[in-house]
């Protein structure tokens, strides 16, 4: 399957995991049965608005089945959920660390957006 | 790396004051101006621009005058009274770049334009590196701006190893706010004891209080009012915000503004240059700190 | 004689724009106040209105009809504000990020869009115990736009009064759809590099839109005052009036207390300022 990784910089399974998933600079796209591996620019972080919006889009319309972030924000939790995208948490370390954690099944899952601002 | 924003909803409370002082203690750190607006940081910390780049973030419809028919759809459609309803004109200030006139032109005379909204200045001062920016008069505050100019400070702290970032956070409520506080490992409220002061620090600490980030509070000029003073410190109390200190009215602290100058440097025996190193080293020690 | 619209405004906050919309208002026969700053209307402070009317004020947001809907994605490429995504086939909306510009229900191939109400914000009214009649606009939590909330504000502007409209602090889009109709702006300000910085964005709005205004000192200091005086003989602005520092004035202020109330000889002084600026306009207006 097709997993997203937000990542702080271009640097392959190295790359570290950036804290957030809506102006995250990159994400890793990587396939899980191939260990093939796309560093793909995050176009979204250049919105001025609803960037969670945009970057949920971005990896969705790429088959994206889940998402390994430090944290996902509400309007971005609600169009991750509504594509079926399941969301895992993974604070700090590389890219090559997420993934693998994420195939032995250490990672906990998002069940509620982090940082809900209003309402 | 620890990031602290400094924010207090209601303007002239005294957060660029603090920040200033407070950069001058903790001496080798990251900073950053969030008040993209109307950045004040500067005046006090008198940073050496190394390197400036370009925002552009607003879009404005552009019209091709040689296409145009004066049809008058584009003022029929636009929804921000952007298009003047005689010479079909835009108002650059009105205009929201959305998109709508472009696509429902019947001549194709007119097109989305990415404008020059504001710069971002890289820069140092004796304290570290500063990130700082500029946005154009009339621009959208989005928090676009803002995020940039974290953004720049995340690398620049990575680049010089530096542990801290302190930012001077937007003012209000708004998106400008919430982009300086995103992601911070603590939030430095600072208000003051007045009605509206009081009422603008609920107003702002609603806004951020699902983002569940630790938060900190200096009440300013305290000895104004002392009785709303008090008021605040339970509302403190009640919202689970640490007090770390209250700092004294003192026209020294104006003084020592005005000839650009931080009291903590100027006249360490003040009491309020006391306050102040009181205040840091609560903050210090709650960051935890090894310098 | 006609009658004024004024607009108090300033570069950065905390100046004493709402010290003197208030002090002013109360200075002078007949007048509304509108409170346009909505993201954090603090005039009610110190009027301490008894709300008699409210109104909402809305705008329109998309709603997906999703039958009728055929996933051709158009809207969702369109928007410019990322307010409509596509998951799995489906439209999702997200009004908070929405700017209501109506091209998403335009745009559609198949009128599977329809535009809805969304309350922003509200309006509030009242007459004081200072006979001063106003209004507050108030931006809900969560909205990015205040100008909606302004524009309706301005529309409650009584044609038979003087307007007083306290702006947002600042030189974005609220505080230029708070001053773009008005007659004058007044421009307050401290003595302190803060002041002169943010005075000199203020200034360089204003003289974009074109429109007159002049100058208050807040907080002035005979030792310090040079600093902001130096600018306005430069670039030839009025210094309307400088209201000195005075511990007191910070107290009165901080309890929500209007300073001529205490201090009503003030009263006069904000006179002489209004008849200056009308003076101003009637001036301009018989040279055109």
């Amino acid at each position: 399957m097709k997993i997203a990784v937000t990542a702080e910089n271009d640097n392959g399974f190295a790359s570290n995991v950036n804290p957030h998933f809506g102006r995250s600079p990159y994400f890793a796209i990587v396939d899980t049965q191939t260990d093939e591996i796309d560093l793909v620019k995050n176009e979204a972080a250049r919105a001025s608005g609803g960037a969670g919006v945009s970057a949920a889009q971005l990896i969705s319309d790429r088959g994206v089945e889940a998402l390994i972030s430090g944290s996902v924000g509400p309007k971005a939790y609600t169009a991750l959920s509504r594509g079926n995208i399941e969301m895992y948490i993974k604070k700090g370390g590389t890219v090559k660390e997420a993934v693998e954690a994420f195939e032995k099944g250490s990672l906990s899952q998002l069940t509620s957006p982090n940082g809900t601002p209003r309402k | 790396m620890e990031k602290i924003t400094v924010i207090s909803g209601k303007g002239g409370t005294g957060k660029t004051t603090v920040v200033s002082n407070l950069a001058y203690l903790a001496q080798d750190l990251v900073l950053a101006d969030c008040d993209v607006d109307a950045p004040n940081l500067h005046l006090l910390l008198n940073p050496e621009v190394e390197s400036t780049s370009n925002f552009k973030s607003n879009k404005l419809a552009v019209k091709d005058e040689s296409k145009c028919t004066d049809c008058g759809v584009c003022h029929e459609v636009c929804r921000f009274n952007a298009v003047d309803p005689v010479n079909y004109e835009i108002d650059k200030y009105k205009c929201e770049g959305c998109g709508v006139c472009v696509a429902m032109c019947p001549e194709d005379a007119l097109s989305l334009k990415l404008l020059d909204t504001g710069k971002i200045y890289n820069s140092t001062t004796r304290f570290g590196p500063m990130i700082h920016a500029k946005l154009k008069i009339g621009s959208d505050n989005s928090g676009k701006l803002v995020s940039e100019v974290r953004e720049q400070a995340v690398a620049k702290a990575e680049n010089t190893n530096k542990d801290l970032i302190l930012i001077d956070g937007s003012p209000g409520i708004g998106c400008p706010v919430i982009s300086s506080i995103t992601g911070v490992d603590l939030v430095l409220f600072v208000t003051e004891p007045s009605k509206s002061g009081f009422s603008d620090l609920k107003r702002v600490a609603e806004v951020i209080k699902h983002f569940d980030i630790p938060a900190l509070a200096v009440i300013n000029k305290y000895d104004i009012n002392e009785k709303i003073s008090r008021q605040i410190e339970d509302y403190l109390k009640e919202e689970d915000i640490e007090l770390v200190g209250k700092i004294s009215y003192s026209s020294d602290v104006v003084d020592n503004l005005r000839n650009a100058q931080l009291i903590v440097e100027q006249d360490k025996d003040n009491k309020v240059s006391k306050e102040i190193q009181g205040i840091w080293n609560k903050i210090n020690k709650r960051i935890n700190k090894t310098r | 004689m006609t009658n004024l619209k004024l607009t108090v405004l300033s570069g950065k906050g905390g100046t004493g724009k709402t010290t003197v919309s208030v002090n002013m208002a109360l200075s002078l026969p007949n007048i509304q106040l509108l409170d346009a700053d909505v993201e954090e209307p603090n005039s009610q402070y110190f009027l301490h209105p008894n709300f008699d009317k409210e109104e909402n004020v809305f705008r329109k947001v998309p709603e997906i009809n999703q039958s009728k809907c055929t996933a051709c994605r158009q809207c969702v490429d369109f928007c410019e504000y990322n307010a409509l995504a596509m998951m799995i086939d489906e439209v999702l909306v997200f009004p908070e990020i929405c700017h209501s510009c109506g091209g998403c229900e335009k745009i559609c191939p198949v009128n599977a869009i329809t535009e809805v109400d969304r309350v922003l914000g509200v309006l509030k009214h009242a007459t004081t115990e200072y006979d001063v009649d106003f209004w507050q606009g108030e931006l809900n939590i969560g909205e990015e736009s205040s100008v909606p909330v302004i524009e309706a504000l301005k529309e409650k502007t009584d044609q038979q009064k003087d307007i007083i409209i306290d702006a947002q602090p600042g030189t974005t889009c609220p505080t230029i759809e708070a001053v773009v109709d008005s007659d004058y702006g007044i421009l307050v300000t401290e003595p302190t590099p803060f002041g002169l910085s943010d005075l000199k964005l203020a200034s360089e709005l204003m003289d974009e839109l074109e429109i007159p205004y002049g100058v208050i000192i807040n907080r002035a200091e005979e030792d310090s005052d040079e600093i902001i005086e130096e600018f306005c003989q430069k670039k030839g602005i009025d210094i309307l009036l400088k209201i000195p520092f005075k511990r007191e004035f910070a107290h009165l202020y901080s309890d929500g207390i209007p300073f001529v109330e205490d201090y009503p000889e003030w009263k006069d002084k904000f006179k002489t300022v209004f008849e200056q600026i009308r003076g101003v306009i009637d001036g301009k207006n018989y040279s055109n």
